[in-house]
């Protein structure tokens, strides 16, 4: 599947805007047949408002205004590139998302061990250890170390004393937990 | 499939400082990144930028082996891609380059603090060029022709002149770059105070 969501995602990029058109159909059938999820997409605004730019402004301000519909001069050409570039967006980000959803950890720690990063998954885990705690422990350091003043004179110290508060420490409260179960 | 990024086996202490700095900084782009993402800032990529910048750079004062920026940027981005509302792959794919340059520029020209503002500078002509880049990605070359022609026929219509126009279009990188630099710097005071914090506990 993946191979096939990259063979789509080249053929949006390198198809000319008219072929973009008839694929953006085929594959969006395809995918909601997979996830019919993926047509969240068309809730989103910011959508709506890519759609008036490439394709109802772009036709009134590039190439040569010779149709006309309801009164308002358009370029058919330019009409079918906005429409074309609409399709290859939506293809492209149907196909990531798509891709992304069905993307486990265990595959991307798989991918990056595969590029020589022996460590990643071991700092993957260690980070996600100490994501909850290390709001509670940054807002603990904060109070005990701050002042308005000591904020003021200094900040880089104060930030450092929070940052510092975290590392590896032969001591620290914090890191030592994480030392023992490495051990 | 090459092994592209070799790193070696990490020390207890390098491990345990690359996920805090991996930590502190996937949290900022969850708290920071989300709230952002649902007020609609103008120039998000560019204020989550600035975090980075601070992040890589006082990282770098700890983290000395080769190839340690990247691997904090693959763990933020993952985080990121995992854990971030919206359409994730850009922050994703910024994250990494941001990363990347930051490895580049520090690694070959020194920790310093000059070295650290023109890293600064060049995650933040990045970020600028990110949002284009990513555009031309997902709608093609012509996307420029159609911001171009919509500019040139808005100020057209207001009668904006062209020096105008282009000073405007120029303040924007200068701000960027200006607050990339302030970043940077204030990264590497930071990144120094957690050097002697250090050295004082020895």
């Amino acid at each position: 599947m993946k191979y096939l969501i990259g063979l789509v995602v080249l053929s949006a990029i390198i198809l000319p805007a008219k072929f973009v058109i008839a694929l953006s159909i085929i594959v969006m059938i395809i995918y909601t047949r997979v996830d019919i999820s993926l047509l969240r997409l068309f809730r989103r605004k910011s959508i709506y408002f890519l759609f008036t730019i490439v394709v109802i402004l772009q036709p009134m301000i590039i190439g040569e205004q010779v149709n006309q519909f309801l009164g308002i001069n358009y370029s058919a050409e330019a009409l079918i590139n906005g429409l074309g570039m609409f399709c290859r967006a939506i293809v492209i980000i149907s196909s990531i998302t798509l891709l992304n959803r069905r993307t486990s950890r265990e595959n991307i720690k798989a991918f990056w061990k595969r590029r020589g990063l022996e460590e990643f998954d071991n700092v993957m885990h260690k980070a996600e250890e100490m994501l909850p705690n290390i709001k509670l422990e940054f807002n603990k350091v904060r109070i005990e170390n701050t002042s308005i003043r000591t904020i003021l004179k200094n900040p880089a110290e104060l930030t450092a004393k929070i940052i510092y508060s975290f590392l590896h420490k032969p001591n620290n409260l914090i890191t030592n937990k994480l030392n023992e179960e490495i051990k | 499939m090459p092994q592209l990024l070799k790193i070696e086996k990490l020390s207890e202490s390098n491990l345990i400082n690359t996920a805090v700095f991996a930590a502190v900084w996937g949290l900022m782009e969850i708290s920071i990144g989300t709230f952002l993402h649902a007020s609609k800032i103008p120039f998000r990529g560019a204020i989550m930028s600035l975090a980075a910048i601070f992040i890589l750079v006082s990282a770098r004062s700890v983290l000395n082996y080769k190839g340690s920026l990247i691997l904090l940027g693959i763990v933020t981005a993952t985080f990121r891609l995992f854990l971030g509302v919206g359409f994730n792959i850009t922050p994703f794919v910024a994250i990494l380059i941001e990363s990347l340059i930051a490895e580049i520029i520090l690694n070959r020209v020194g920790y310093s603090r000059i070295s650290s503002v023109i890293t600064g500078a060049s995650v933040m002509i990045y970020t600028l060029l990110h949002g284009l880049i990513m555009q031309a990605v997902f709608l093609g070359m012509d996307i420029y022709k159609v911001y171009y022609e919509l500019v040139l026929s808005f100020t057209n219509k207001i009668g904006l002149s062209e020096n105008v126009v282009l000073i405007a279009l120029l303040t924007v990188p200068v701000i960027h770059l200006t607050f990339g630099a302030i970043s940077a710097s204030f990264g590497y005071s930071v990144g120094r105070q957690i050097q002697k914090l250090m050295e004082n506990e020895k």
